[in-house]
């Protein structure tokens, strides 16, 4: 028998075996891979921004936005929406509330964003725009510090660079408190949705 | 659904069967190699954006199989509703044998664990042999070394069952 013949013989051999496991069993577990590294993801970035962030003071906070707000010593809002420059908007988050005023405010700046108070996916939103979380250019985390007493969230966006057809998720969380509190902002999730209406509906209210 | 669903689902349907014949040579548990086997490819979706750029992605799934832990799909396997014996289907043991030459299978069994994984690699994915040596982690040379063993001894021992049957009748 040649070698040929042989391998031929042993490929026949397991002629029959299949795999059976059906597509969308093995998609679904992919899924959840997904969903679990994108968390992990933003866990590691919120760990090692507050071990190199330092804590800025925070005195009590107002329920409301700020537009083009600088700090102010005495009442900081929610959180503050600044265009730095042409293609950048800088976001302090400081207050888990009025994320639809937020949502709004970033909307009428071109940033197709929805805003979740929960790191957790949005049920709607199914499909990472590029097949993963990952936002390349789009948003650029300054300080997820979110511990007590700290200045809160803050990060830049560049609405330039989120893609066609794209929607920004914003999902964020709380640190140490109780999730119907309102203490400081701390982790957050982000990625990038196909920009289906059923994804884009269900965020802030 | 989206071109990245299609690209997998295509994969999937073209490479699942080769994979699983790959894998289950190797570790020699039909069950075992279905879950590993499973579990690569739901790795491979979760990072479709790099698997699907890998020079080999039927090879990334074989390598990814045989280091993967495969609890989840054990434990998904467990959560199945009790069915009664006459609902059960034929035992995995007389599943694993009614389609296999008893003799070639026992004798793939009885290679040493590296000449098996370069002989399935060059069976049933068809990789060269360099292919199969990146894979493995070993030289071209060593590779080619335990393929050559691999069907030296597979030749002999299906020469001598062969002789024996004759021999019996």
């Amino acid at each position: 028998m040649h070698d040929a013949d042989l391998m031929i013989e042993l490929r026949d051999s397991l002629e029959d075996v299949h795999l059976d496991t059906p597509l969308t069993d093995v998609m679904r577990r992919g899924n959840s891979m997904r969903t679990r590294r994108a968390v992990l993801t933003a866990l590691a970035v919120l760990a090692l921004a507050a071990v190199v962030s330092s804590a800025a003071v925070l005195s009590m906070p107002t329920p409301s936005g700020q537009r083009h707000g600088g700090p102010n010593n005495e009442t900081l809002a929610a959180w503050t929406v600044t265009r730095t420059s042409s293609d950048t908007i800088a976001v302090t988050v400081r207050q888990l509330t009025d994320f639809s005023g937020l949502q709004a405010e970033l909307r009428s700046y071109g940033v197709p964003v929805l805003i979740t108070s929960s790191m957790a996916l949005p049920p709607s939103c199914t499909e990472w725009h590029s097949g993963d979380y990952s936002t390349g250019s789009v948003i650029t985390l300054t300080n997820e510090s979110g511990l007590p007493n700290a200045s809160g969230v803050e990060f830049s966006l560049q609405p330039t660079a989120i893609p066609s057809g794209a929607l920004l998720w914003l999902g964020l969380a709380q640190t140490g408190a109780p999730p119907d509190s309102t203490g400081p902002a701390g982790p957050m999730s982000v990625g990038l949705f196909d920009g289906t209406t059923a994804c884009a509906g269900q965020g802030a209210s | 659904m989206s071109r990245e669903r299609e690209t997998f689902a295509a994969f999937y349907e073209a490479s699942r069967d080769d994979c699983l014949r790959t894998v289950f040579a190797i570790t020699r548990d039909r069950t075992h190699a279905e879950d590993l086997v499973a579990e690569a490819f739901a790795r491979a979706w979760a990072s479709w954006r790099r698997v699907s750029t890998h020079p080999a992605p039927r090879a990334w799934i074989v390598r990814t199989a045989l280091n993967a832990n495969v609890s989840s799909w054990r434990h998904n396997r467990k959560a199945l509703p009790w069915l009664r014996p006459e609902e059960l289907g034929p035992r995995p043991s007389e599943v694993a044998t009614e389609w296999l030459d008893d003799d070639l299978l026992e004798a793939i069994r009885r290679l040493p664990e590296r000449q098996r994984q370069v002989l399935a690699l060059r069976v049933f994915l068809d990789l060269d042999t360099a292919s199969a040596a990146s894979v493995l982690g070993i030289a071209v040379g060593t590779a080619s070394a335990h393929l050559s063993r691999a069907i030296a001894q597979l030749r002999s021992e299906l020469v001598h069952t062969s002789r024996m049957g004759e021999a019996d009748a």
